[in-house]
C-alpha cells in the first residue's frame, strides 16, 4: 500500500512537472513568435505578458511537488553528517516536517487568496482573462505539494524507524513516464 | 520586547532551524512569519504566506530563471558544451597544459550559453575529464580545471544568481550583466595563468599532445558556429538592446531546442529528463525567495538594517575595511551556509550599509557574485567539488582541492584587484549607460 501510495506520488509529481515546464517552452516560442511578427509585420501578438504572468505562477507551482520529493532544496547537512545513523535520519525527519508544515500553512493561506481574487472579478490588462481561476490552480498544486511532503515525511519517519533510508524513497524514476 | 531584540531571537531561531537540517528557504519563512506575527500580530504574518508567493511568482523579471535554466539544459543536451570545448582545444590543445586551458576556456564559453555553475562542471566533467586522464594530465590538475572552470557559468552573462541579486536589490538585470564581463575575462585570463603556473611547477602535471592541422582546426570551428549563434543572439540582443531580458531568455530556449531537435531529434525520454531537471532546480530557488522575502519583512519592520548602519558608521572604519569585514564574514559564513544562501540570508542588512558607505550595489552584486564562485571550490561546501567528486569516485576529494588551490590563489587576486579598483567593474556599464 505504501509503495503504492508512493509510486503514484512520484508519477502525479513528475508529470506535473513536466506540464509546468512544458507550458514554458510553450511560452517561449510564444514569445518568439511576437518577437518575430512585431519585427518582420509589424503585428505584435496581443497579450504576451498577460499570459507570461499567469502562465508563470502555475508553471512554478507545478514545479514545486517534484522538488520536494527529490528533496532539492539548498540546506546544511553538517549536524546530521557529525552525527551520522539514527540522528541524521531524525534530523531528516524534522526537517520534513517542518517543510510539510509549511507547505500546508502555505496552501492554506492561498485558498483564501485565490478566492479573494475571483471575487474582485481581476481581469489581465490586456487579453482580459479572469485571473482568479489561474491562481486555484496554483493553489491545487501547492495542496499536491503540501500532499507530496506529507509522503515524504512518512518515507522519513519510515526511514528512521527502520534505522536506514528506506530503499523505495531513494529509488528516482528515469526519464520515462 | 524591542524590536531588535527580537530580530536577535530571530536570527538565532533560523540558524538553529538550518542547522536541524530544515531548507534555508523555509527557515527564513518560518523566522520571517514568527517574527512579523510577535510585533503585529498572527493574522498579517500569515496573510504574508500567500501575498508575497504570489507577488514572486508573478514577477516577470524573475521569470528569466527557469528560462535560463531550461536554456542551459537544452544547449548541454545538445551538445553546445561539447562544441566549444572541441573549438578551443584544436586551438590550443597541444600547448603545455593546454587541454586544461581549453576547458577553462570552454567553460567560459558554454557559460555564456548556461546560467548555472554546477551544470557547467557536471557538462564539463562529462566533455573534458575523461579526455584529459585519457591523455596522461594528473587528475588533480584535470578535476581543479573542470570545478573552477565551472564557476564561470555564474560570472559570465547570463546568471541566474545575478538576476536573484538585481531582483532583490532592486537593480537592473543588464547592468549587472554588462558589470560582469571584465571580471569574467580577467577570471579566464587567471586561470589560463594559474595552468600555465601548475605545469610549469609540475611537468609531468600534463602531456604534450599533437596539435592539429590549420585545416581540421577550421573543421572544428565551423562544427561550432551553434554555440556562437546562442550567445549572439541572446546576449548580443540584450546588450544591443533589441529584447528585453526576458524575450532573450526564451529566445535562447527557442534556438536551444531546435539545436537538439535537428542534432539528437525527438527523443521523448530524454526531454522529460531536461525539463524535469531544469523544473526542480527552478523550483528550489523559488522556495528560497518565497522565505527570503518574508524573511526580510521581517527585518525591515524590526529597524535591525537601520540600526546596523549606525553601528558601523559608529565604528569609524574606513570603508574598504568595512567591506573587508563583511568578505571575512562571508568566508566563515561559507564554512557552514551554501554562498547563494549566505548572499540571500545577509542582504537585508548588508545592502544598506554598502549603499550607506557609497559604494555601487552592481559592484557589489559582482564582488557577491565572485564570492559565490569561491565558495563553490573551496572546503567544506564546495558543491562543484562534490559534482565533479559524485561523478568521479576515483578521484578523491583531496585530489581535487589539491588541483583547486592554484585556481583558488587566481580568484583571490581577482577579488583584490576588483575590490581595490571597483572602475574595473563599473566602467562598460558606465561607458554603455
Amino acid at each position: 500500500m505504501h509503495h503504492t501510495i508512493h509510486l503514484v506520488t512520484q508519477r502525479l509529481a513528475r508529470y506535473l512537472a513536466l506540464l509546468g515546464f512544458s507550458g514554458l517552452l510553450i511560452l517561449s516560442i510564444l514569445i518568439v513568435l511576437d518577437i518575430i511578427l512585431r519585427t518582420v509585420a509589424d503585428f505584435p501578438l496581443k497579450g504576451v505578458n498577460d499570459i507570461s504572468a499567469m502562465v508563470m505562477a502555475v508553471v512554478i507551482s507545478a514545479c514545486i511537488p517534484q522538488s520536494l520529493l527529490i528533496k532539492q532544496s539548498i540546506s546544511v547537512d553538517v549536524l546530521g553528517q557529525l552525527l551520522g545513523g539514527r540522528a541524521e535520519l531524525l534530523l531528516n525527519a524534522i526537517a520534513s516536517l517542518a517543510v510539510l508544515v509549511f507547505f500546508v500553512l502555505l496552501a492554506w493561506q492561498f485558498v483564501p487568496y485565490a478566492g479573494s481574487i475571483q471575487a474582485s472579478g481581476e481581469r489581465t490588462w490586456v487579453l482580459q482573462w479572469p485571473v482568479g481561476p489561474w491562481w486555484f490552480v496554483a493553489t491545487g498544486f501547492f495542496i499536491v505539494s503540501a500532499l507530496t511532503q506529507a509522503m515524504v515525511l512518512i518515507d522519513d519517519i519510515y526511514s528512521f524507524v527502520l534505522g536506514r533510508p528506506w530503499a523505495a524513497a531513494a529509488k528516482p524514476l528515469d526519464g520515462s513516464l | 520586547m524591542d524590536p531588535l531584540i527580537v530580530a536577535g531571537i530571530g536570527f538565532a531561531i533560523m540558524f538553529v532551524l538550518i542547522a536541524l537540517h530544515v531548507p534555508i528557504g523555509i527557515a527564513m519563512g518560518f523566522v520571517g512569519v514568527g517574527g512579523f506575527a510577535y510585533i503585529v500580530g498572527w493574522q498579517p504574518a500569515l496573510s504574508l504566506l500567500a501575498s508575497e508567493p504570489a507577488a514572486t511568482l508573478t514577477n516577470l523579471n524573475l521569470a528569466v530563471i527557469p528560462l535560463f535554466m531550461l536554456m542551459g539544459n537544452l544547449a548541454a543536451a545538445a551538445g553546445l558544451a561539447n562544441d566549444v570545448y572541441n573549438i578551443a582545444h584544436a586551438f590550443i590543445g597541444h600547448r603545455k597544459g593546454g587541454l586544461a586551458t581549453a576547458t577553462v576556456l570552454g567553460s567560459g564559453g558554454f557559460g555564456a550559453v548556461c546560467g548555472s555553475g554546477v551544470a557547467t562542471t557536471a557538462t564539463f566533467g562529462r566533455v573534458a575529464l575523461p579526455e584529459m586522464l585519457e591523455r596522461g594530465y594528473a587528475p588533480s590538475l584535470a578535476s581543479g580545471a573542470i570545478a573552477a572552470g565551472g564557476t564561470l557559468g555564474i560570472i559570465v552573462p547570463p546568471s541566474t544568481i545575478m538576476v536573484l541579486y538585481a531582483i532583490l536589490t532592486e537593480q537592473f538585470v543588464v547592468d549587472l550583466f554588462t558589470a560582469a564581463l571584465i571580471p569574467a575575462l580577467l577570471a579566464v585570463l587567471l586561470y589560463a595563468l594559474a595552468v600555465r603556473a601548475t605545469v610549469t611547477f609540475n611537468r609531468s602535471a600534463a602531456a604534450e599532445i599533437e596539435p592539429l592541422s590549420w585545416r581540421e582546426r577550421f573543421i572544428e570551428l565551423r562544427k561550432g558556429w551553434g554555440v556562437v549563434l546562442l550567445s549572439v543572439v541572446v546576449l548580443g540582443g540584450i546588450y544591443a538592446g533589441i529584447f528585453t531580458v526576458n524575450e532573450a531568455a526564451a529566445v535562447g530556449v527557442v534556438v536551444s531546442f531546435i539545436f537538439l531537435l535537428v542534432r539528437k531529434g525527438i527523443d521523448v525520454k530524454e526531454l522529460t529528463g531536461i525539463l524535469v531537471s531544469a523544473s526542480t532546480a527552478t523550483a528550489m530557488i523559488y522556495v528560497m525567495v518565497f522565505g527570503a522575502t518574508i524573511f526580510s519583512y521581517f527585518m525591515t519592520i524590526t529597524d535591525a538594517p537601520a540600526v546596523i548602519v549606525d553601528a558601523i558608521t559608529a565604528m569609524d572604519l574606513p570603508p574598504l575595511g568595512v567591506i573587508a569585514m563583511f568578505l571575512l564574514l562571508y568566508i566563515v559564513l561559507g564554512a557552514f551556509f551554501d554562498e547563494v544562501a549566505a548572499m540571500i540570508i545577509t542582504i537585508p542588512f548588508v545592502i544598506p550599509v554598502v549603499q550607506h558607505l557609497g559604494f555601487d550595489l552592481v559592484w557589489w552584486g559582482i564582488i557577491n557574485v565572485i564570492v559565490i564562485e569561491i565558495g563553490m571550490i573551496t572546503p567544506p561546501i564546495g558543491i562543484n567539488v562534490m559534482v565533479l567528486n559524485a561523478m568521479r569516485r576515483d578521484i578523491a576529494l583531496p585530489q581535487i582541492y589539491k588541483g583547486i588551490f592554484p585556481f583558488f590563489i587566481a580568484d583571490m587576486v581577482r577579488l583584490a584587484i576588483l575590490v581595490a579598483f571597483p572602475a574595473l567593474t563599473l566602467w562598460l556599464p558606465r561607458m554603455l549607460q
